[in-house]
């Protein structure tokens, strides 16, 4: 038997909660471990098992519906779509090299060895190009 | 000594006995890793310490229960029956003090909280136990019995017991009519539907807060055999609404000396097989023992901040969506105070009844 992704939040990080829960559902969807069509909680699961106010899980959803990772219809709950990656703005392009600057930045400030940022990086591009490339 | 007051007083000994033996085992059927209300590390209770505060609390729960003890025969012998409840409030009072001394005790033992939450990107899709059809039940036997009531009306007499002394001698009467005989029954009705929606509610929306196969597995069983528990009582309820409404038919039971003494035996029965329903489920694979934890995958405590358990027992956090939690001493459920649903579940399920009890049976 499979068991159904997880995500963990933390209640205590200034992080807003809804941005916490959008993070780790983006990171569980970009992986694939949840197939088009698949189902998710319902809000009111969803927030009571994660101690949330269900505002701030329906927040979350529809951020990622808007991103287009799923289909929210009233009474059906929220299901995964089949998602089309969009061609990346230079905006878009720019962001994300400045917050891996900054990511990077901090870790070698917080005194992360360069080569084991560098050896975490190669990691993680092996395992996203072998994750897209099935 | 007054014999008549003899078994009232046998029966009383009985309740005190069986409260004290589930407030002294209780210790042992909560969470390993939480103590007398407070979260701790899993192998806490196996040290010297908290088993000296184990100890203690339950040396300190028999002196107020012989104390509760002593109040109910001073009761039986200056001839005062009244003063049995003291008895009772005593023990009760007692207890939570003894609690609330372990938990003193405990408290600067306690480890830190997590906080993180974790959920499974599912739906949920247990099914509470039995179904639709099993909550049919009850009210299929609270509809039969009216059913024969008005098939027998004639059969009932125009007036007709409702109420018996300490003595078990009759003490009130009713003329036949409408609500004397139905009234009962509607009670019934009210009561099986606040437990129905309660057991439904909770059994849905009780937070899972453990993630791991094993655990996870426990939680569900725990989770099930709470809906059981409560499904029974449903029945339970029905069955005994369903004969007191029936009685005015049944003449030899109009002195029922051994309703009075078979019912307290009979819920007894129904405790203790609740009781040990909801110990196995939670023994099994619920995490009473510190070996459910080994790895240490599992963090620490309910996933809920010590803080918000007032007296260990109350349970208020206006952050927590969560209408049902898990009790942290004792068996089965209990309500996040600081939601205003679950003050309308406390008004449905007590007041409801009680008022109609009112309305209809007085």
């Amino acid at each position: 038997m499979t068991h159904a992704p997880t995500i963990t939040i933390d209640t205590a990080s200034p992080i807003p909660a809804y941005q916490q829960i959008v993070t780790a559902m983006r990171g569980v969807l970009v992986s694939g471990q949840l197939e088009p069509g698949r189902r998710l909680p319902t809000v009111r699961e969803l927030a009571i098992d994660l101690g949330v106010h269900h505002n701030t899980v329906a927040e979350a959803y529809r951020t990622l519906a808007a991103e287009g990772w799923l289909d929210l219809r009233r009474r059906r709950g929220a299901t995964v779509l089949s998602r089309v990656a969009p061609r990346p703005s230079p905006a878009v392009a720019t962001e994300f090299s400045r917050n891996l600057r900054a990511v990077t930045a901090k870790a070698l400030a917080d005194g992360i060895p360069c080569c084991t940022v560098a050896e975490a990086l190669t990691e993680l591009a092996q395992e996203l190009s072998e994750e897209v490339t099935p | 000594m007054n014999a008549s007051l003899l078994a009232p007083l046998l029966f009383l000994a009985g309740d005190l006995t069986v409260i004290a033996l589930l407030l002294h085992f209780m210790p042992t059927w909560t969470r390993s890793d939480i103590v007398f209300s407070v979260t701790v590390d899993p192998t806490f209770r196996t040290t010297e310490t908290g088993r000296r505060i184990v100890q203690r609390y339950r040396i300190w729960l028999w002196i107020h229960t012989a104390a509760a003890l002593a109040i109910a025969v001073a009761a039986l012998r200056s001839q005062r029956p009244a003063l049995f409840p003291v008895g009772v409030l005593y023990q009760i009072g007692g207890g939570f003090a003894a609690f609330l001394g372990a938990r003193r005790r405990t408290l600067p033992h306690a480890v830190p909280t997590t906080t993180l939450r974790s959920a499974e990107l599912a739906p949920r899709t247990d099914r509470f136990p039995g179904g639709l059809p099993a909550q049919f039940g009850p009210f299929a036997l609270l509809g039969g019995a009216a059913a024969v009531l008005a098939a027998r009306w004639s059969a009932i007499p125009e007036r007709f017991p409702v109420h018996w002394n300490i003595e078990f001698q009759p003490d009130r009467w009713v003329m036949r009519s409408p609500q004397a005989v139905f009234g009962p029954l509607a009670v019934g009705v009210l009561v099986c539907c606040a437990v129905g929606v309660m057991a439904y509610a909770a059994f849905r929306l009780i937070p899972r807060t453990r993630l791991q196969p094993p655990l996870a597995a426990g939680e569900a069983r725990y989770r099930r055999a709470v809906a059981i528990v409560l499904l029974a009582s449903e029945y339970v309820v029905a069955a005994a609404f369903a004969w007191g409404a029936l009685m005015p038919l049944r003449a030899e039971l109009r002195s029922p000396g051994w309703v009075i003494i078979g019912g307290p035996l009979l819920g007894l029965a129904v405790v203790v097989l609740a009781v040990v329903g909801l110990v196995r489920a939670r023994r099994a694979s619920s995490g009473t023992s510190p070996e459910t934890f080994a790895g240490g995958s599992a963090p620490a405590g309910d996933r809920t901040p010590d803080s918000c358990w007032k007296a260990g027992v109350f349970y208020f956090n206006p952050a927590d969506p969560a209408i049902f939690l898990e009790k942290r001493f004792g068996l089965g459920y209990t309500l996040n105070f600081a939601n205003l649903w679950s003050w309308v579940i406390m008004v449905a399920v007590l007041l409801v009844p009680l008022v109609a009890s009112f309305l209809l049976l007085r």
